[in-house]
């Protein structure tokens, strides 16, 4: 009798870690080829590489990794379609781009795997395996540019049609809790009605574009918001209600909503819709000139179990390209507002997957209860009966920690934070239009478009160059603040060296060693990095002074005028080697001098420093801070920075 | 009656002791305001990441943990205490500086960062049996002292304790991005106790 028990234990012990193998012999689909977790993980590794790329104005890089990733079917292909489409966008090969942007709708409506799904939604299952759709923001601005680059070659008809795919994705058609409020959806679509001699539809979407500009308004978002929840409560049962807490009453909640809207109606009048749409308002243009900003925010995990979706911002914020159109520098304001990424990704209904997450995180905390419970009472029942009720308690809380709640944040990383428009209304004939990317005072990314205007029945749509995001330190998301004694220093360097914040900087290095495998973190730190050139600068007497980031976003021209050259320096890589006594560190970096008036380099290298510590001594930030001496000892050693700095 | 009294006066010290060892949460509101010279360095941070779990888990437990720990310090990849102490130095003067001035040298104010304990927690229970997500937790406390003629004293001292979800399977990236956001939740958390008496 006793052995026969504990032969079921045992049973049950050695059983127990293989049913994780039976679950997957189960639910394997034969028909296709299964793409596990683990692969769909390396994947985004690997695409992370190419975002990198993308905001670092490296598009062809960018290209050939997302194109890697997109050769055959996979649960994430929809998602690399997308960002290769973009990278296209980035580079000017428009054909290119729309090819992708048809397959990625193409993808959305055809690529299904019902056993993925089953896998995705089961609590053992992982919901990053599930196929990946997109948000409806990101389905919205697939359709969006496609219909751009549709428009721009002619094609006004499935222009129209990729539009109103767009409409019905950024809004909830099957249950109907929201309308879209993209306004840019409705003024394209304006548009294309009034260059097909529709004016009644016209009307019709102008008016839907106004109403969308006035309610999505940052003057009103917030308490168009607000009005949309109090909605929500009270079409929730009195129960649920009370369960969440809320303790308002049916009426109380009317009251609030007749006040809030109200305050709508009162805010909204205040809003000049038809001069900030401008050009967009009557449609009397034939240029659309679309600039993407900034950087979307991303999908990040919270909760204990990383189960919740939030969107984290990206903050750091960078300059906009400067544009000119057949030599001069276009002056006039940009349309804002009616394309806003970052507001459409935060603002979106509930997620289906949420609740089903919810249940997940349930069930474990349910399971991982009642297997403690089970074990700490069978430890106090004693014999059989106790043993048997610890093992089973056992299991119950291995089966609570099994489950995979955590939530998909796959999403679009290389959309904009928002795109800004310019309508305009371009005399027939060939215009040259160019767009300068800057990074801090050094003009970059360059590139000019030959436009050609036919008629006034006609539009060109041209995609400016994105932002270079990804240059700049992560480390300039925080302001930085100058101290006293640099600030005084700054008013005592009447025209010396602007030296700005080091780019390029995340907030951990690496120094990697292609022989042993034997990596080395640091953190380097941008002020620490700007002191030591100033010093190294002071020392061969060479005055310089500090601008922050911010400093140069928003007072360059100030800054120009003061001063002729600027020094920046971009850190390019990081390697370490080791032998049997010491460790070499090496860092690259590309040192200019700019000027800052032109944005042309006046001198520029990449320069490798060097620093080497007895292996019981080495320390990778003491290492990195080294070799930057050593580079900046090199850089200023050239006779071209002392012609430089003399002229 | 002598005993009575001898109570009495333990009790006495006591309490007086356990009153004079109450250090303030926050910085007093007079520092604030008048730019007030500030340096900040941490002082303590273990050089190994450790691997934490529930600890019931016996001898079993204790081999199951030490092929966890050994996963843990993979994916760190070459991250070390010394990273960890400069990422915390960064953002403390960041957030302290709006309200300090910020020197290298010796100040009137010193803040010094302890961190007591990081690395990755697992739920787990008998035989290491994970019953719950990988965290990224770090511990440790800032304390804030004043230097008068030569001396320092305690001004204001605060202890935090982080957990930053990483789910199921951490990989490298994640355990980095988790390792960032708990060191801007710890700063965030230490900083607004320390200085809760700061008008904004």
């Amino acid at each position: 009798m006793k052995n026969r028990f504990f032969k079921t234990i045992v049973f049950i012990l050695i059983l127990f870690p293989t049913l994780p193998i039976f679950y997957q012999l189960v639910s394997a689909d034969n028909d296709k080829v299964m793409i596990s977790f683990k692969e769909i993980n390396e994947m985004e590794v690997i695409a992370d590489k190419g975002r990198q790329h993308y905001w670092k104005g490296e598009y062809h890089d960018a290209i050939k990794i997302f194109k890697n990733l997109s050769i055959y079917e996979h649960p994430s292909l929809t998602l690399y379609i997308n960002e290769l489409g973009n990278s296209y966008l980035a580079l000017g090969d428009y054909a290119n781009a729309e090819r992708c942007f048809i397959k990625s709708y193409k993808l959305i409506e055809t690529y299904v795997d019902h056993k993925r799904e089953e896998k995705a939604l089961s609590k053992f299952g992982k919901e990053e395996e599930k196929i990946y759709r997109g948000d409806p923001y990101e389905q919205a601005t697939s359709l969006l540019l496609l219909s751009l680059l549709l428009l721009d070659k002619g094609d006004y008809d499935n222009a129209l049609a990729a539009l109103k795919t767009a409409t019905l994705s950024d809004s909830d058609a099957t249950e109907n809790l929201y309308d879209s409020d993209y306004t840019l959806l409705n003024l394209l679509q304006a548009k294309i009605h009034l260059l097909r001699g529709d004016r009644d539809n016209f009307i019709k979407h102008r008016e839907m574009a106004v109403e969308n500009y006035r309610v999505t308004h940052p003057d009103v978002r917030s308490i168009f918001a607000e009005r949309l929840d109090k909605i929500a409560l009270l079409k929730t049962s009195p129960d649920k209600r009370k369960k969440d807490g809320a303790k308002a009453t049916d009426s109380e909640l009317k009251t609030q909503l007749f006040e809030l809207d109200k305050k709508i109606k009162h805010l909204s009048e205040a809003i000049d819709a038809k001069a900030s749409l401008n050009a967009m308002y009557d449609g009397e243009y034939n240029t659309l000139i679309i600039i993407p900003t900034g950087r979307a925010p991303i999908k990040v995990r919270k909760g204990k179990d990383a189960q919740v979706v939030i969107f984290e911002g990206v903050n750091v914020d960078v300059p906009t390209p400067k544009i000119f159109i057949d030599g001069k520098n276009l002056n006039s304001t940009p349309i804002t507002n009616v394309a806003d990424i970052e507001f459409q990704a935060t603002t979106r209904g509930g997620r289906r997957m949420d609740a089903i997450l919810k249940g997940k995180v349930a069930f474990r905390d349910t399971s991982v209860s009642i297997g403690k419970v089970l074990t700490e009472s069978g430890g106090q029942v004693g014999g059989y009966a106790g043993i048997t009720m610890q093992v089973i308690g056992l299991i119950a809380q291995g089966a609570g920690g099994a489950v995979t709640p955590e939530a998909d944040i796959r999403c679009w990383k290389t959309l904009p934070k928002s795109y800004e428009l310019y309508a305009l209304n371009l005399p027939e004939g060939e215009h040259k239009i160019h767009f300068e990317q800057h990074l801090y005072f050094e003009a970059r990314n360059k590139i000019e478009k030959s436009i050609n205007i036919k008629n006034k029945d006609s539009i060109v749509v041209i995609f400016g160059i994105p932002s270079l995001a990804g240059m700049y330190s992560s480390q300039c998301e925080q302001e930085m603040k100058l101290s006293k004694k640099d600030l005084v220093d700054r008013e005592k360097t009447e025209k010396g060296l602007i030296i700005t914040p080091p780019l390029g900087l995340n907030k951990i290095e690496r120094f990697d060693s292609k022989i042993t495998k034997d990596i080395e973190a640091c953190s380097p730190d941008v002020k620490r990095m700007m002191q030591e050139v100033r010093e190294f600068l002071k020392k061969r007497g060479v005055p310089a002074y500090f601008v922050t980031h911010r400093e140069i976003l928003n007072r360059k021209d100030e800054f120009s005028s003061r001063s002729q050259i600027a020094f920046q320096v971009v850190l390019s890589g990081l390697e370490t080697e080791t032998n049997s006594r010491e460790r070499i560190y090496r860092a690259s970096f590309d040192m200019a001098l700019v000027n800052t008036s032109t944005g042309e380099k006046i001198f520029s290298k990449s320069i490798t420093g060097t620093n080497t510590y007895l292996l019981n001594h080495s320390e990778p930030t003491k290492g990195f801070y080294g070799c930057l001496e050593s580079a900046l000892s090199q850089f200023v050693s050239e006779q071209q920075f002392i012609q430089s700095i003399n002229l | 009656m002598t005993k009575r009294y001898f109570l009495l006066s333990i009790s006495a010290i006591i309490f007086i002791c356990y009153g004079c060892a109450t250090v303030p949460k926050s910085i007093p509101v007079e520092f604030f305001n008048k730019d007030i010279e500030m340096s900040v360095g941490v002082t303590k941070c273990p050089e190994k990441p450790q691997f934490m779990d529930s600890g019931s888990g016996g001898i079993v437990g204790l081999v199951v943990a030490a092929g966890r720990s050994s996963e843990m310090r993979t994916k760190m990849e070459g991250i070390k205490g010394s990273t960890l102490k400069e990422l915390i130095r960064q953002s403390i003067t960041n957030k302290l500086e709006k309200h300090f001035e910020i020197v290298n040298t010796q100040a009137i104010l010193s803040a010094e960062i302890d961190i007591h304990i990081w690395g990755w927690f697992l739920p787990t229970t008998s035989f290491g049996i994970k019953t719950g997500s990988y965290q990224f937790r770090i511990s440790g406390s800032l304390t804030v002292f004043e230097n008068k003629n030569g001396k320092k004293e305690v001004l204001a001292k605060t202890s935090v304790v982080v957990n930053q979800p990483m789910g199921n399977d951490p990989t490298k990236d994640i355990t980095q991005e988790a390792m960032l956001k708990a060191i801007e939740d710890f700063n965030n958390k230490i900083i607004s106790e320390i200085l809760r008496d700061a008008k904004p």
